[in-house]
Formats: structure tokens, sequence, C-alpha cells
């Protein structure tokens, strides 16, 4: 055996799954495609242990082999949350509050400050353009690079021509979304509005919009 | 952090965001008047300002520059040294002056050029 390296035997025994299963999904799926060793033996590397663990992760979520192959290279959430707010002025503050109880102190401090501000305008505008009556749900999931954040409030289509020309009110809370997020998407309908915003941990440079864009 | 350093670091963190509004904002404001949120310590307060594009470039021509809604200046590191339009200059002195200057995103530091 190499320096760092495992061979199959003991990959398998410390998975827990048969040598020739690993044998099998490579063959069939080739995700873990391990090196060879002087005699043609495989040989896993730790980055390639921790993509099986994710399979067997998936597989005991009751996915089957090649969905759980698809899903572990999928990144996976640090950490979830989600809440509900009443549409009440005070829904900002406490969306500010449950992210960071999700950060708990552990994360770069600009990215905290951005992602309590996209929440806190997200949160704003559903209280601002929302039912008024249902509660205003939001997620926010935590990845190694970056954080995925949705709110969704129940209410009318929104009308995009009308929360641009709104100035003062907090409409504009989407042109800080803009400006932040690396992706963010809008889907309204005459039963709510869903927003899902990623926002990178290290920020992008800044750049001008693209034509017709917001 | 202390309180005072998180309060820097959230005005430099509001310079760096609006930075990135005017870039946004640049070619698709009729009126030559864009708006800004308050550069205030404050993290909660996103009040907007409305300036123009001439305007806000002054202001940026220096460092310890922030654009402040009327009120919202802390004595204790800046002073107001313009009031018009809605919305206070105030210029960061001491410490908070020094840390303004190295986090300036239009700046050469390697903590601040591009950093925005």
């Amino acid at each position: 055996m190499s320096s760092g390296l495992l061979e199959i035997g003991a990959v398998a025994r410390e998975l827990g799954v048969a040598a020739s299963t690993l044998r099998t999904w490579e063959r069939r799926y080739r995700l873990v495609e391990p090196r060879r060793g002087a005699q043609g033996q495989r040989l896993y590397d730790s980055e390639q242990i921790l993509v099986l663990r994710q399979v067997l992760l998936q597989l005991r979520r009751g996915n089957r082999a090649r969905a759980a192959h698809d899903l572990a290279l999928a990144p996976q959430p640090t950490g979830t949350s989600r809440e509900q707010f009443e549409p009440s002025p005070e829904a900002p503050q406490r969306a500010r509050r449950a992210i960071d109880a999700l950060l708990a102190g552990g994360a770069d401090a600009r990215f905290g400050f951005h992602l309590r501000l996209v929440a806190s305008e997200l949160v704003k505008n559903a209280v601002l353009y929302g039912s008024g009556r249902d509660p205003i749900r939001m997620e926010a999931r935590l990845f190694a690079t970056h954080a995925e954040l949705r709110v969704q409030n129940s209410g009318g289509r929104l009308s995009m021509k009308s929360l641009r020309s709104r100035r003062r009110d907090g409409g504009r809370g989407l042109d800080i979304v803009d400006a932040l997020a690396e992706a963010w998407t809008i889907d309204t309908g005459p039963r709510g509005t869903k927003i899902t915003v990623r926002l990178p941990l290290e920020p992008r440079p800044p750049s001008p919009p693209a034509a017709g864009d917001g | 952090m202390t309180s005072e350093e998180r309060k820097g670091a959230n005005e430099g963190w509001f310079r760096e965001l609006n930075e990135r509004l005017e870039l946004r904002a640049a070619g698709r404001s009729a009126d030559g008047v864009f708006e800004i949120v308050c550069e205030c310590g404050r993290e909660e307060c996103t009040e907007r300002i409305a300036t123009s594009f001439a305007e806000y470039e002054s202001v940026r021509q220096n460092p310890r520059a922030f654009i402040l809604r009327p009120g919202h200046a802390d004595p204790g590191c800046e002073r107001v040294v313009s009031s018009a339009g809605g919305y206070d200059v105030v210029e960061k002195f001491g410490g908070a002056g020094r840390m303004a200057e190295i986090e300036d995103p239009r700046g050469d530091s390697p903590t601040g050029a591009g950093s925005g």
C-alpha cells in the first residue's frame, strides 16, 4: 500500500460494504475510479473514500444506486434553518436572528453580514407585499462555498414593474439582493411569491448588470 | 470583534455594497440619481438615500468619508462635514479613519482593492 492510500479490502471494511460492490459501482457508474498500484491493485485516496461515504449515505436514505451516485456529488448542506414568521414589522429582525443562530458565530463576518442583510430584505418584502395573513417561510442552507436562501409568502402575483418603481418602502431590497447574490430567482404567481438566492462565501467581483436583468 | 470594530466593519461593508449598487445603477438611471444604503454602523439600518452619481463619486474620493442619514453619525469617531439633499457626509477620524482608509474598496491595500 502507498502512503495515504487504502486498498479495496481496507476501504470495504471501513465502509461496511463488500469489495465486490465497490468494483461493481466503479464499473457501472465510474464515479470513483481508484488509481492502481504496482501490482494492479486498487488504491483509494481520502477524497474518494469521502465520495463513497456520500454514496452510502444516499443509499441509506432510500435512494437507488444510480441516484445515490448522482446525489453523492451534489454538495451537502452543513447546516439548515427553517423558520416561519408572522407578517409583522418584527419579522425582518427575526430573520436576522435565525441566520445568526444558523451561523452560530462560525462564519466569515462579512458573509454573515451579507446573509443577514439579504434575509431581512427578503422578509421585509414578503411582509410588505404578501397577503398580510399567512406566515412567511424562510429556509436557509449553508454549504462549504455558499448559502442558499429561500423566502416564500402567500398573496397575489407580484408586479415586477411596480416593485421596481417603489423607491422608499423596501421594494428596492431586490437591488441589494441583486448586488450581492451569485444568482437569484423569483417565482411569483396568484398564490404567492418565492425568491431563492445563492449567496457566495466569497463575494463575486462587482460587475455591471446584464441587459434586462433585475 | 468589539462592538466598535463591528460598527466600523458594518460601515465598510455598506460602503462596499454601495459601490456595487452604483455599478449596477450606472447606465440605467435616466435622471442621474440612484439609491444607496445608509453607511452608518447599525447593521439593521438599511435606510435608503437618493444621490447623484456625481455627488457619490465626489464623496468616494475621500476614503475616510461615508454617506449617512441625518442623525446617524457616531460623534465618537466621525464628524459631519456636509449636510444636504437628505443625507450627511461624515469623515472618520482616529483609528476609525485609518481603518476606513485601509478598507477602502478603491484603495491599493490588499484588503481593500477589489474586495468589494
